[in-house]
């Protein structure tokens, strides 16, 4: 009887002595797991900033939940297939076994589920850019097309942290910072998320996970990092200018837009058709008022789908072993450099445009250039009000906020044909 | 092409790279431009700022029904200074009134209805 109860109490103290060691927990105390509570760490802030401070919440928490979820210990949400183990002297039939296992889904290890989500990350960009484009009215810039100039001086940042980034690598080779990592770093200045993303997937992969939170983190906090540059920039006198009433935009141009610069545009640069090409399909959706359920779709239910999927997978891809690396820092700060510089490029372009056409210009509007819909343009109507709250600056904010993300795109077209593949 | 991947160094891409980024910088600006230029053109083409549209008759038919609600005391003209505030929020008020955007809405004319106390 006696034994009996050992044995009991012996196998007992076996299994959760292996329950324990084959926890989460444990893993966390053994080789890089560590890195994993850091991670997990980093989630839980993030959902702190989009819950409790509300800063992009419709992005911030799937992206939070993503890295969360992928840096739980064996919980094998971004796990990769695996085949069956080669025998050694392996055999082309053994090959061929092996190859049929895996047809019928036989594997040492399957995908897990923010895997597949992240295996179609390189369509959620365009439809993203399909929803921004049936949300989107360009009649502010049709109405002002000198806006566009103040769209493309706000790329400055993208540039500027492209060569910071190539500088980088050339003084710190081991930081392995190329052509396209550095492009892809540089895109973040665009202050568009589905374009850095699309940038990245095509030229630089391996760092999607730190440039895509990079990119949607610093929009997020345009509101922090763009008011103190426009300050800086202009002086109040600049800042109180009150510019004219827009023109009104018939139906006829808003329906001819999207058509005249998906023509021109891909035309001219055919990188851009998945980004250019979805935006004004969308925008065609919306402006032409007989697809108005299509519109309404991408705009709304298929856009947020595509949030969900694309901000889990994302974040699941900041995995604690590739993104604690001193990359990562280097990301972070040439991302906020671009940011700064882009916004810094549109407010002086703007100072230019305001002499120019002897104060009829708010440079403020300027910063609006970067491409961060409609957040950008707000700040500009909010900088301004603080000087004169009857100045109404947001439509005339909008005109350049929405020429930053046609800019954006081309950039990333133009990196796409000198660098992709 | 194996041999540029494999012995490039950091200031071969940064030469390379500065000449990326001021094409780059160029080839957007000139893309820009040009739709900036075809925006013109649309503007030459699709605007005649002297002819009534159709959306402005809409609000001064709005105007007319209101001026229909008798008034007790004479019409007061708004004062020029205030223009600008005023006229934006009524322009947003015909358009969520219509349930469109304030697009090809302009007001041309308003004048104060209300009663005397709110003097």
């Amino acid at each position: 009887m006696n034994f009996v109860a050992m044995d009991f109490l012996s196998d007992l103290g076996e299994v959760l002595t292996r329950f324990v060691t084959e926890s989460g927990f444990a893993a966390f105390f053994t080789g890089d797991g560590w890195k994993n509570l850091i991670m997990i760490a980093v989630a839980c802030v993030c959902l702190y900033l989009a819950i409790g401070k509300k800063y992009e919440p419709l992005l911030l928490v799937p992206i939070s939940v993503g890295i969360l979820l992928s840096n739980l210990p064996l919980a094998g949400m971004m796990n990769q297939t695996v085949l069956q183990e080669l025998p050694e002297n392996a055999t082309v039939p053994d090959l061929y076994n092996i190859m049929t296992q895996y047809a019928n889904g036989n594997t040492a290890q399957s995908d897990g589920l923010l895997r597949f989500f992240y295996n179609l990350k390189g369509i959620f960009p365009s439809l993203i850019f399909m929803g921004v484009g049936a949300m989107t009215d360009f009649g502010p810039l049709i109405a002002n097309p000198k806006s566009l100039m103040l769209g493309a001086a706000a790329q400055l940042g993208i540039f500027v942290a492209f060569l910071g980034a190539l500088a980088l690598g050339w003084a710190f080779p081991s930081l392995g910072f190329d052509l396209n990592v550095a492009a892809s770093i540089g895109i973040i200045g665009g202050a568009d998320g589905p374009t850095a993303i699309l940038t990245t997937t095509r030229l630089a992969p391996a760092y999607l996970a730190p440039i895509a939170v990079a990119a949607y983190s610093y929009m997020a906090l345009v509101p922090v990092i763009q008011p103190p540059i426009m300050k800086a920039l202009t002086t109040k006198e600049e800042r109180l200018i009150r510019m004219d009433q827009l023109r009104p935009v018939s139906q006829k141009e808003k329906i001819l837009f999207p058509i005249v610069v998906t023509i021109l545009v891909i035309l001219i640069l055919p990188d851009t058709a998945p980004l250019i090409g979805m935006l004004m399909f969308g925008n065609l959706l919306k402006e032409c008022l007989v697809t108005r359920q299509l519109a309404d779709t991408a705009s709304n239910a298929l856009m947020y789908i595509v949030t969900i999927m694309l901000g889990t997978a994302v974040g699941a891809s900041a995995e604690a072993q590739t993104f604690l690396t001193a990359q990562t820092l280097g990301i972070l700060l040439l991302g906020v450099t671009a940011f700064a510089v882009s916004t810094a490029g549109g407010v002086i372009l703007g100072k230019i445009m305001c002499k120019a056409t002897g104060g009829k210009v708010n440079p403020l509007i300027g910063a609006a250039g970067v491409s961060a819909v409609p957040m950008a343009a707000r700040v500009a109507q909010k900088v301004g009000s603080e000087e004169d709250p009857t100045n109404f600056l947001l439509m005339h904010a909008m005109g350049p906020n929405v020429a930053g993300v046609i800019g954006s795109a081309v950039v990333a077209g133009v990196f796409l044909k000198f660098l992709g593949a | 092409m194996l041999n540029s991947i494999l012995f490039s160094t950091g200031s071969d891409n940064f030469i390379e790279g500065l000449g990326i980024a001021l094409s780059g910088f160029l080839i957007t600006f000139a893309v820009l431009l040009l739709i900036c230029f075809v925006l013109f053109l649309f503007g030459k083409a699709f605007h005649k700022p002297q002819v009534a549209s159709a959306s402005e008759e809409v609000v001064k038919a709005e105007e007319t029904k209101a001026e229909e609600v008798p008034v007790t005391e004479p019409v007061i003209e708004a004062a020029p200074a205030d223009d600008a505030e005023l006229v934006a929020a009524i322009t947003a008020a015909v358009a969520c009134c219509l349930g469109r955007s304030t697009d090809g809405l302009v007001v041309r004319s308003f004048r104060r209805i209300g009663k005397r106390r709110g003097r």
